[in-house]
């Protein structure tokens, strides 16, 4: 009877940087309803975990549906404020089951607004 | 660091570089031969400096020779009569320019250290034994870092650009760099080294410490 060792493999695999930063642009996109190329994302490290910094726009309904209907804003998902802070948890929580790192914290910083109608909400 | 370096295996033959003779078959192919030869491998010679002295006192005991003979049978001094040469070395900070006798007496003393310390220091080579029953076995230092280079470089799953391993006499360092996002145990690399390393069973046995950097390597 032959014991079954487990048998170490050599070899690595590695997520490169771009890869990383597409997972987060495409997290970040999903989070604020933005296409993905308007996301830039950046990623340093930050005592040996990544901390991801983001620069994007943010959909927001136009002021003149908003006027017509108040409720829109509740609909969207808030205040960009609120929003913003919603989407930190989101994209940590994506990024971090998508690539498997861990993620010590996300920057958003919201470079402008991008104006939908009737789009869909989330 | 992974180099490959060479790895050097002496058989424990009869042969010894230099005299073939001196040592008989039943001593050199047995257990002293082979220690001996493992004392030879793993030190550095003498042979250089102690051929440089001999040199030295040779040059300076055949000038007085000359010198002495010459005075003997009465001739005039090729460079300098003996008598006149021990009054003005007894009268030394006198007749030489200061400068000059700085000079001559830094360089005796900077070659005088060195002598001394190639004389009493012990002379080890980088370089480890590994027991076996058959050959006398010799390992570069270089040779187990790359060793245990690999194996902390898959124990931590990181490219080998992150992992750098020093080997000493009586210390083993490892260096590593995490991939930011990816926490690493350094009880498990400092375990997984030292596994390798038993295995290896390099005479000393040196210690293992494990360097693990703050920062990460973003994407790696």
């Amino acid at each position: 009877m032959s014991v079954a060792t487990e048998r170490q493999l050599a070899g690595h695999n590695r997520i490169n940087t771009q890869a990383l930063t597409s997972v987060a642009r495409a997290a970040a996109a999903e989070a604020l309803g933005v296409p993905a190329q308007d996301v830039r994302a950046d990623w340093n490290d930050e005592d040996g975990l990544l901390a991801l910094s983001l620069v994007t726009p943010i959909a927001i309904p136009s002021l003149t549906s908003v006027l017509r209907d108040p409720s829109r804003v509740a609909s969207f998902g808030g205040p960009i404020q609120d929003r913003t802070v919603a989407a930190k948890a989101q994209i940590l929580r994506r990024v971090t089951e998508l690539s498997g790192a861990q993620l010590s914290r996300v920057d958003i910083r919201i470079s402008g607004a991008t104006i939908t109608d009737g789009g869909r909400v989330r | 660091m992974t180099h490959a370096a060479s790895m050097n295996e002496v058989p424990s033959g009869p042969e010894l570089p230099g005299n073939p003779g001196t040592y008989a078959d039943p001593e050199s192919s047995g257990e002293p031969g082979r220690q001996r030869i493992l004392a030879r491998e793993t030190t550095s010679s003498r042979a250089g400096a102690a051929v440089v002295a001999a040199i030295l006192v040779i040059a300076v005991c055949g000038y007085a020779l000359l010198e002495t003979a010459v005075r003997a049978v009465g001739q005039p001094p090729w460079l300098i009569d003996p008598q006149t040469a021990a009054d003005q070395v007894t009268a030394l900070p006198a007749g030489v320019p200061p400068v000059l006798l700085g000079t001559v007496g830094a360089i005796l003393l900077a070659a005088g250290v060195g002598f001394v310390l190639a004389a009493i220091l012990p002379g080890r080579r980088a370089r480890h034994i590994l027991a076996d029953p058959r050959a006398a076995v010799v390992v570069d230092d270089e040779v187990i870092a790359s060793a245990l280079a690999r194996r902390a470089r898959l124990a931590a799953n990181v490219t080998q650009e992150q992992v750098m391993v020093v080997v000493s006499r009586r210390e083993v360092q490892v260096n590593v760099r995490p991939t930011s996002g990816v926490p690493l145990s350094t009880g498990d690399l400092q375990a997984a080294v030292e596994a390798e390393l038993r295995d290896m069973a390099p005479e000393p046995m040196p210690a293992v410490r494990v360097n693990m950097a703050s920062s990460g390597v973003i994407g790696a």
